[in-house]
């Protein structure tokens, strides 16, 4: 068994550790971190229940090696609150009611997310595309559409930063 | 469950050229193809060679005449590079349309060259600017042709334990714009059942300067429609238009599969090399003329 050593961020603490090559870093996350709100979906790079950022960008952690995270910063829906305080995004996820189930929402959190870094003001065709890797059988995409929104609105707007 | 295997990350080309000559190895940059396979069990090679890691091959470079796209560039930074040129807007587009953003995140265009399926987006906007391939194995490297790299579905001239290097595209005259056209069963995500590539140059007076149509999806490789060069000198008009889509649908070569039939194939190729064209012209300012 091939083995690598590595260190990365994940949500900010750093991590030294050896790996198996052929672990994904989904499985290093949830299985030996234990930070289980990343989910597994369907495995191929479809569904997107599994999107955390890797340096800043939006990737499937289930498509990526977990050797490849080695000297990476790793941020996953787990590094979003702010102690025991919601982000803005989490709020309006809530207030909105952009979930039912909730399996894809660790994922569309961190697209989101990704998305209000670059644009803080997205309409919903930009909020479309930026989410178009990550599956919701449940919403019908419009209330997470208007959560999307209504977090950006509280982010960007509300102390004048906008 | 992804069977093991060796991992190497070469931090050059010759020491990954080695490793792909001596063993039962898959190469891989971002990976986004040979993971789903190896999950899947579909292939389980002894060793990947990941290059992400060359610095050589990351990037794209702008010379004189040339853009270089190293083997390493994600379509993510396609998109970015390509966002305000026109020249180039069909490959930033077809980039664009590759599975989500999470995927454009890692994948790369010369992955999808690589990969060689009939629908891969980026074979025919490569097309259109007379690009080669930089290929490189043990025994040393080569240019060759883009047209000739595909030769067949998943089929490519990669000799064994050959590489690519980078994508090398010929900067198009000034004036000329482009456009990737795609159609598929949903816009994120999936493949082209068709996909036209067009690269048109208009003079001031709307007449054709240049123009290019790839095609792919069609025919079991990329293709170029043949004879477009005879269209040099007429005005961009809907007549046109008419005879490109004419000409395109002509030379396709689909197939009927669960995802679309040859028949409807070949109307939609008339139809998006049309609207690929058109949206050259808008983008060089022009409108597409009523004839007579």
């Amino acid at each position: 068994m091939d083995e690598r050593h590595i260190s990365f961020k994940v949500n900010g603490e750093a991590y030294a550790l050896t790996v198996a090559t052929n672990r994904t870093l989904l499985s290093l996350l949830r299985d030996t971190l234990k930070l289980t709100g990343t989910k597994y979906g369907c495995g191929e790079g479809e569904c997107g229940a599994c999107t955390v950022l890797m340096d800043g960008r939006p990737v499937n952690a289930c498509l990526v090696l977990a050797v490849k995270a080695d000297k990476s910063e790793i941020l996953t829906v787990e590094g979003l609150a702010d102690g025991g305080k919601l982000h803005p995004l989490q709020t309006a996820f809530i207030e909105k009611g952009a979930l039912q189930c909730g399996y894809c929402t660790p994922g569309m959190l961190m697209s989101a997310y990704a998305l209000l870094q670059g644009n803080h003001r997205p309409n919903d065709a930009e909020i479309a595309d930026a989410l178009a890797g990550n599956l919701c059988r449940c919403t019908g995409y419009q209330k997470i559409y208007d959560a999307v929104k209504e977090a950006a609105k509280v982010l960007y707007t509300e102390d004048g930063n906008d | 469950m992804i069977e093991p295997f060796v991992y190497y990350t070469p931090a050059a080309v010759a020491e990954a050229v080695q490793l792909l000559g001596q063993r039962s190895a898959k190469l891989i940059a971002g990976g986004t193809d040979v993971l789903v396979q190896m999950q899947e069990g579909l292939l389980s090679p002894e060793a990947l060679v990941d290059i992400s890691g060359i610095d050589a091959l990351k990037g794209i470079r702008e010379e004189t005449e040339h853009v270089v796209i190293g083997a390493a560039a994600t379509h993510h930074e396609v998109m970015e590079w390509a966002h305000n040129l026109p020249q180039y807007a069909a490959l930033a587009e077809a980039s664009g349309s590759v599975g989500t953003p999470q995927v454009r995140n890692i994948a790369t265009v010369a992955g999808n060259l690589c990969n060689a399926v009939p629908s891969a987006d980026l074979g025919a906007p490569v097309l259109l600017y007379n690009s080669s391939l930089t290929l490189a194995s043990a025994n040393g490297s080569r240019q060759l042709p883009a047209i000739e790299f595909f030769t067949g579905p998943k089929k490519t001239a990669l000799l064994p334990g050959e590489m690519v290097l980078s994508i090398r595209l010929t900067a198009p005259p000034v004036g000329c714009a482009s456009a990737y056209c795609k159609h598929g069963p949903r816009k994120a995500s999936d493949l082209a059942m068709v996909g036209v590539a067009a690269m048109v140059g208009l003079d001031d007076n709307s007449a054709v300067t240049s123009l290019v149509i790839g095609l792919n999806a069609v025919a079991p490789t990329p293709i170029l429609v043949q004879g477009c060069e005879q269209l040099v000198g007429q005005v961009m008009s809907l007549s046109l238009l008419d005879r490109c889509a004419r000409m395109a649908a002509q030379q396709c070569r689909p197939i009927t599969d669960y995802r679309a039939g040859a028949e409807y194939r070949r109307d939609m190729v008339g139809v998006l090399t049309k609207r690929a064209l058109e949206r050259c012209a808008a983008k060089l300012g022009k409108e597409v003329r009523e004839d007579g």
